[in-house]
């Protein structure tokens, strides 16, 4: 008798666990949950960043190694290529949505001459991370 | 399972499937920057290779009148949404052929923070003064719009 008891806790436990993991599953799927990835523009090679020498690089060999720019302005009268890169992690799980964006950005400086006078490019953010939970920080 | 539960289970479940008609969303471009962070700018000493160690490259570049200004982007959304028609397919099934799009009822509430902040250089890319474009008050979410 005790041991049918037993045998029927067990069970009934089971059963509960499957249901469980079937809710679970199913809200999961169901609701959209979701985690997506984008990226914008190609990421910076730090060698690359590194063989554009100032007083000697070229406009040409800049576009020929990084690629065409993204945006030419004029600042401070100097002209200067723009290259940005942007990533973006978003993650949605069920009422919950957080997206996260990080953008990285190159400058190269010219002068009259087309030679590179500058390069300004930071140390490398860290990636965005993929999160859900919109509160806190 | 009870009958009870298994209704209120069902309940649920049959919510979530109509697409979530609660979500709190936020969207977070770069890092915030403070009053705090940008203290070290003193105008008419601070170098325009100073501001990049401390706040990295900017976003933006321009040119002014006066000189080259750097813009540094960031953005902290929050909004809370409700769809107060979601349900009602559960109570009059004859709803669920018409588009989803054309029975919402939603309310949206939030807040953006302050989106930028700039630093103004002279001609010697020597830093003038700065500013935040926009300081508003902390993003939150807001549950009633009204």
């Amino acid at each position: 008798m005790g041991r049918n008891n037993d045998s029927s806790r067990v069970g009934m436990r089971v059963i509960a666990s499957m249901v469980l993991v079937t809710v679970l599953w199913t809200v999961g799927t169901v609701t959209g949950c979701a985690f997506v990835r984008g990226k914008y523009g190609d990421q910076f090679d730090p060698a690359d960043v590194e063989s554009i020498k100032k007083g000697v690089s070229t406009r040409t060999e800049v576009a020929a190694r990084l690629g065409a720019p993204d945006r030419i302005i004029e600042v401070n009268e100097h002209e200067i290529f723009q290259y940005y890169h942007y990533d973006m992690k978003s993650g949605t799980v069920l009422f919950f949505s957080r997206t996260n964006i990080k953008g990285q950005d190159l400058y190269v400086f010219f002068n009259k001459d087309g030679v590179v006078t500058d390069v300004a490019f930071g140390k490398p953010k860290p990636p965005p991370k993929f999160q859900f939970w919109p509160f806190g920080d | 399972m009870q009958r009870p539960g298994l209704l209120g289970l069902l309940l649920v479940l049959s919510l979530l499937a109509l697409g979530c008609p609660i979500r709190w969303e936020r969207i977070t471009l770069n890092h915030q920057i403070g009053a705090e962070d940008v203290s070290f700018i003193e105008p008419g000493r601070t170098t325009f290779a100073q501001v990049l160690s401390k706040l990295g490259v900017p976003d933006q570049l321009k040119d002014s009148e006066i000189g080259p200004i750097a813009q540094y982007d960031f953005l902290d959304v929050k909004e809370f949404k409700v769809d107060l028609l979601s349900g009602l397919p559960l109570l009059l099934p004859a709803v669920a052929v018409v588009p989803s799009s054309y029975r919402q009822l939603e309310l949206e509430g939030g807040r953006v923070g302050s989106d930028h902040f700039r630093v103004f250089f002279d001609s010697n890319w020597i830093a003038q003064g700065y500013a935040f474009e926009v300081h508003s008050r902390p993003t939150e979410y807001v549950l009633w719009p009204f």
